[in-house]
């Protein structure tokens, strides 16, 4: 008995290792938890995972030198400081999300990823189920 | 000697030009910058990009299709899906510091020696139809494959 509850234990974590890909990406998302990601959920994942990333010391803002270590396209000092609206040298979470060029790529792709259209996203609809 | 100061004036003149320039440049981005082309953060691709993949490999492991590997590199991280209708490689380009990107941010791009990306079957790009513009991939994998984009 002993061999088969172990190889019985074996396929579930198999199982629940294939299931949890992607499973952990989508519960991140759905920040409230009620199973359905709304375009403002997806939006604010992206941001807030971006502007945790950028702001290297967790002081709430963005300086220029810690934008510089993660964005080192040519136009990335030109576009902070499209963001930067008060001029301050800073990037503030309300400045750093007011890209409209972001806000249209975030919006495209929970588009493309909303299969049904009904401007939600269930795990159902990214398993097709 | 009576064109000596004049000479001191261009040459400053001239000096200041290209600062100027550039302190214009970078310190007043013009007042259209908002509606130009230009690119998303970087950081903004790579959060978007670790959701789309996660997102696309749940959607192959729900159709049936278990069998996938990833092949990562420093520039780039390929994840290829098989079913029994063929393979579906996945080229998610790098950013840097070993981050990938999604590929409808900036148009996905196979490596040339994937030659056969351009008879991917149909049922397998529906099997990742959650994949954003799964079609405008093909049709670029196939541009790069034939040497028409670099």
């Amino acid at each position: 008995m002993r061999p088969l509850a172990c190889g019985l234990a074996a396929i579930l974590l198999a199982s629940c290792a294939t299931q949890s890909t992607g499973k952990k990406e989508f519960a991140a998302l759905d920040s409230n938890r009620d199973g359905n990601v709304t375009p403002a959920e997806f939006s604010a994942h992206i941001t807030g995972e971006s502007y945790r990333q950028l702001d290297a010391n967790g002081d709430g803002r963005i300086a220029l030198a810690e934008w510089q270590t993660k964005e080192t396209a040519r136009a990335a000092v030109p576009l902070f400081q499209a963001l930067d609206t008060s001029r301050d040298g800073f990037l503030e979470p309300a400045e750093f999300s007011s890209s409209n060029k972001k806000r249209a790529h975030l919006e495209n792709t929970f588009h493309s990823l909303d299969r049904n259209g009904d401007g939600g996203l269930t795990w159902g609809e990214v398993t097709g189920f | 000697m009576k064109t000596r100061p004049l000479s001191f004036v261009l040459c400053a003149v001239l000096a200041a030009v290209p600062a100027a320039r550039v302190t214009a440049q970078y310190s007043h981005p013009p007042a259209d910058y908002e509606h130009r082309d230009h690119h998303m953060p970087d950081t903004g691709k790579v959060a978007v990009g670790a959701i789309v993949g996660a997102l696309a490999i749940a959607a192959a492991n729900s159709a049936g299709n278990h069998n996938h590997h990833e092949y990562t590199t420093n520039t780039s991280r390929t994840v290829h899906i098989n079913d029994s209708r063929g393979t579906v490689p996945i080229y998610l380009p790098g950013v840097g510091n070993g981050a990938w990107e999604s590929p409808q941010l900036r148009g996905s791009k196979m490596p040339r020696s994937c030659r056969t990306c351009d008879f991917l079957p149909t049922r397998t790009i529906r099997h990742l139809a959650l994949l954003p513009n799964a079609s405008a991939i093909r049709r670029s994998n196939a541009r790069w494959a034939h040497g028409y984009e670099d």
